[in-house]
């Protein structure tokens, strides 16, 4: 399989069009992302060769093309919505949880809404309060909806195309300042199951959970602590909802630490999650220290770029996490 | 150095106690033996008595508190010593009657250990107890290398080596031994332990019950740390079956076998003070003013060995409904705290189950345990013919630090006579 290295945009984009090509019910729908390829690029070049009737730019109403998709969808359609912020999701709730996330159990399987909702979360890049947000546990705690957040190229177009087969709506998330990340990507088609998490490093000291942008700054931690003698395995979850608790357990099975590294706040954020199911359960038994937590801060995010730096996790941040976990004396983080 | 006194075990289930009452106080003088405070469980009221000669000190504890088996409750300074509590001991700067149960000190010093002892003290990752369980290690004996004396996994790992070669480490203390040896429901996850390795394909594995996890423990270290020895012999028994026969007939209850052997063994014991001892370390014996006579009684549950106190000053006519009584409740489960400590002598009979002869494990720290066979006819010669002759094989467990061979045999000789001739015992 012809493999180059391609960035996450290309990739997210090279997933629209090998499905749009092989499947004429597949269309991509959203703001500006046809004349103008979208806010940041990702449907560039795809309207001039699918045309506007598969590349549709819509006015700026959330609720309206979301809707339109989830009755597309119903009809037996392929849509791929684009919300150009993850942060104006707020303008389609009631299509996504109400609507999209019901139909299939309200409705006893009869009807089903195969849609993909792509969008890009998450801070770093200035864009304030906002346009800066991480609220992927909102759709985690929806059920009905799955959710999904790669890290990687190879994943981003494997992932997508798993979510556009898939029967059920799923949440696409893609973050800004991953989108000009290069990685290694077969040029054919390929399909990353949907609720696989990855094992991306091995190491026995430490399990380091994670997911999107912020799998890099754990991949970069995990070098500093190497260097300090401390290896970290790194588990990417890739797909929130479902949620591959499983393969955290077997690695905290070896390591006895949990660290989970999340840019979302941390009140109530998906890590919360990650940490129950470990505790709860038999895995409890296999932890030699508490469970922490490295996350955004329970605040909006600020305008100022030091005060962002601040309240958003960090390799430094998680250095620091797994170094408190491990020394003896201390045990803790928090 | 001072002696602490504890909170101590009272029954196998026991985990806590309330404090009633302090009978003396804060450096008052007390002899071993004087009641020091009282206490009560759920089961019983038990006055504490000095486990030393000395000063009381530093008195930890209120009336109405709530304390663990284990904390410590006062120390006994010997007299004259000048009282230092040990390094690292909670308020060692503040007078009497510091809570007992403060959070540790942040050294892992023994001292901190024994508050660790209280259950609620014991800070340990949830990977350190698994590891504990799984390997039959208390928790509560292992220093823990995080702050407050956490314990880790790595400290677990690393006590089971100390443990698997203890000769490689001398510089580590010896092991607590509590003053009875420590129970499975003890066990701080409250669960049952995991155990290691699985069972085979071809048996299955059940949890054994209180009673006998305690007593495989029990054994386990008697017969590991006492040095048994066994004099076994055939006691003419018709003088026995005689006495029995006559006073079957006028005792309501009917009396058995195993009553008249309580009877004769406690009194005869009296005559043998080194088979109703206890050895203590440092190359002591303390011999036992009175006979409290363990009898040996199965249950469903397992062996339990319920206490006749007093045996040797009872009279045949309440030790009969004592000794059934006791059976009795013992079979039904309902015995207390009370009822299973204080023993210094033990009796196993297993003769109605049709056995010729045993050998019984002491029940520590006793010095000896009597193991009674079945009632055999054996051909006797005597003034040349053959005779028939009842006998019944007793075999006798002594422990050979407290007693030797010669004592045991003694012994053996004086409860043949008194099972020949009762009025010997009068």
């Amino acid at each position: 399989m012809p493999e180059r290295e391609i960035t996450y945009r290309e990739a997210v984009r090279e997933a629209m069009v090998g499905a749009m090509r092989e499947n004429d019910e597949v269309f991509l729908m959203g703001e500006d992302v046809g004349v103008y390829g979208g806010a940041f690029g990702v449907s560039r070049g795809m309207i001039e060769e699918f045309g506007e009737e598969r590349v549709v730019d819509t006015p700026i109403s959330e609720a309206g093309y979301v809707g339109l998709c989830t009755g597309a969808a119903l009809m037996g359609m392929r849509p791929i919505a684009e919300i150009q912020f993850s942060d104006f999701m707020t303008h389609c709730m009631d299509q996504l949880v109400n609507q999209a996330a019901k139909i299939r159990y309200m409705f006893g399987g009869e009807g089903r809404v195969p849609m993909v909702v792509r969008t890009p979360g998450g801070a770093g890049t200035g864009a304030a309060a906002q346009h800066s947000q991480s609220l992927e546990a909102w759709f985690v705690h929806t059920p009905g909806l799955k959710v999904v957040m790669p890290s990687t190229p190879y994943d981003a177009k494997g992932l997508l195309l798993s979510a556009i087969d898939d029967p059920n709506t799923v949440i696409f998330y893609e973050h800004k300042l991953l989108y000009n990340k290069k990685g290694t990507v077969p040029e054919e088609p390929y399909r990353v199951p949907l609720g696989e998490a990855n094992v991306s490093r091995i190491g026995d000291d430490v399990t380091i959970v994670t997911a999107g942008l912020m799998h890099h700054y754990v991949l970069e931690a995990a070098e500093a602590l190497a260097d300090a003698g401390v290896e970290a395995e790194v588990v990417d979850l890739r797909t929130l909802s479902p949620m591959d608790d499983a393969a955290v357990r077997r690695s905290i099975e070896k390591t006895g630490k949990l660290v989970v590294v999340e840019e979302d706040v941390k009140t109530a954020g998906w890590g919360a999650e990650v940490v129950s199911r470990i505790v709860e359960g038999e895995s409890f038994y296999s932890l030699d220290r508490a469970p922490a937590r490295v996350a955004g801060a329970d605040v909006p995010i600020p305008y100022n770029r030091d005060l962002e730096a601040h309240v958003r996790p960090t390799p430094e941040k998680v250095v620091e996490a797994v170094r408190n976990l491990v020394d003896a004396r201390k045990g803790v983080y928090a | 150095m001072a002696t602490e006194l504890k909170v101590p075990k009272l029954g196998m289930d026991m985990e806590e106690a309330n404090i009633l009452r302090w009978i003396v106080e804060e450096g008052q003088s007390v002899e071993k033996g004087d009641p020091v405070l009282e206490i009560d469980t759920d089961k019983v009221s038990y006055e504490v008595e000095a486990n030393a000669d000395g000063v009381i000190r530093r008195v930890r504890g209120e009336e109405g508190e709530t304390v663990p088996v284990g904390a410590t409750l006062a120390y006994i300074a010997a007299p004259g010593e000048e009282f230092e509590e040990p390094v690292g001991a909670n308020g060692a700067s503040s007078p009497a009657a510091q809570p007992s149960l403060p959070d540790a000190a942040p050294t892992a010093t023994e001292e901190t250990r024994e508050h660790r002892n209280g259950r609620r003290g014991v800070r340990a990752s949830p990977a350190a107890r698994r590891a504990a369980a799984t390997r039959g290690i208390f928790i509560e004996d292992i220093p823990g290398s995080g702050p407050g004396g956490r314990i880790y996994l790595s400290d677990v790992l690393e006590a089971d080596v100390r443990q698997a070669t203890p000769d490689e480490v001398p510089q580590e203390a010896p092991p607590r031994t509590p003053a009875v040896p420590a129970t499975g429901a003890q066990h701080p996850s409250g669960a049952p332990a995991p155990v290691e390795p699985p069972p085979a394909e071809d048996a299955e594995r059940e949890l054994l019950s209180r009673v006998r996890r305690v007593g495989a423990e029990r054994t386990a270290k008697s017969f590991g740390d006492v040095p048994h020895f066994y004099l076994t012999r055939d006691l003419e028994a018709d003088g026995l079956l005689e006495l029995r026969e006559r006073l079957k007939a006028k005792m309501y209850p009917a009396l058995s076998l195993t009553e008249l052997f309580a009877l004769a063994i406690a009194r005869t014991l009296k005559g043998h003070p080194r088979l109703n001892a206890r050895y203590v370390d440092g190359g002591y014996v303390d011999l036992n003013r009175r006979v409290n006579l363990g009898i040996a009684t199965a249950t469903d549950e397992g062996l339990v060995v319920p206490v006749l106190k007093g045996a040797d000053s009872l009279p045949l006519r309440e030790l009969v409904p004592a000794v059934k009584e006791l059976i009795g409740r013992a079979r039904e489960g309902k015995l207390g705290a009370d009822d299973l400590s204080g023993g210094t002598f033990t009796v196993s009979n297993l003769g109605m189950m049709g056995v010729d002869a045993f050998d019984a494990i002491i029940n520590a720290p006793q010095a000896g345990i009597l193991a009674l066979g079945r009632v055999r006819t054996v051909p006797e010669w005597r003034e040349g013919a053959w005779l028939p002759l009842r006998v019944i094989s007793a075999t006798l467990s002594v422990d050979h630090r407290v007693a030797d061979g010669a004592d045991g045999a003694r012994f053996l000789g004086d409860l043949q006579a008194a099972l020949s001739d009762w009025e010997l015992l009068l």
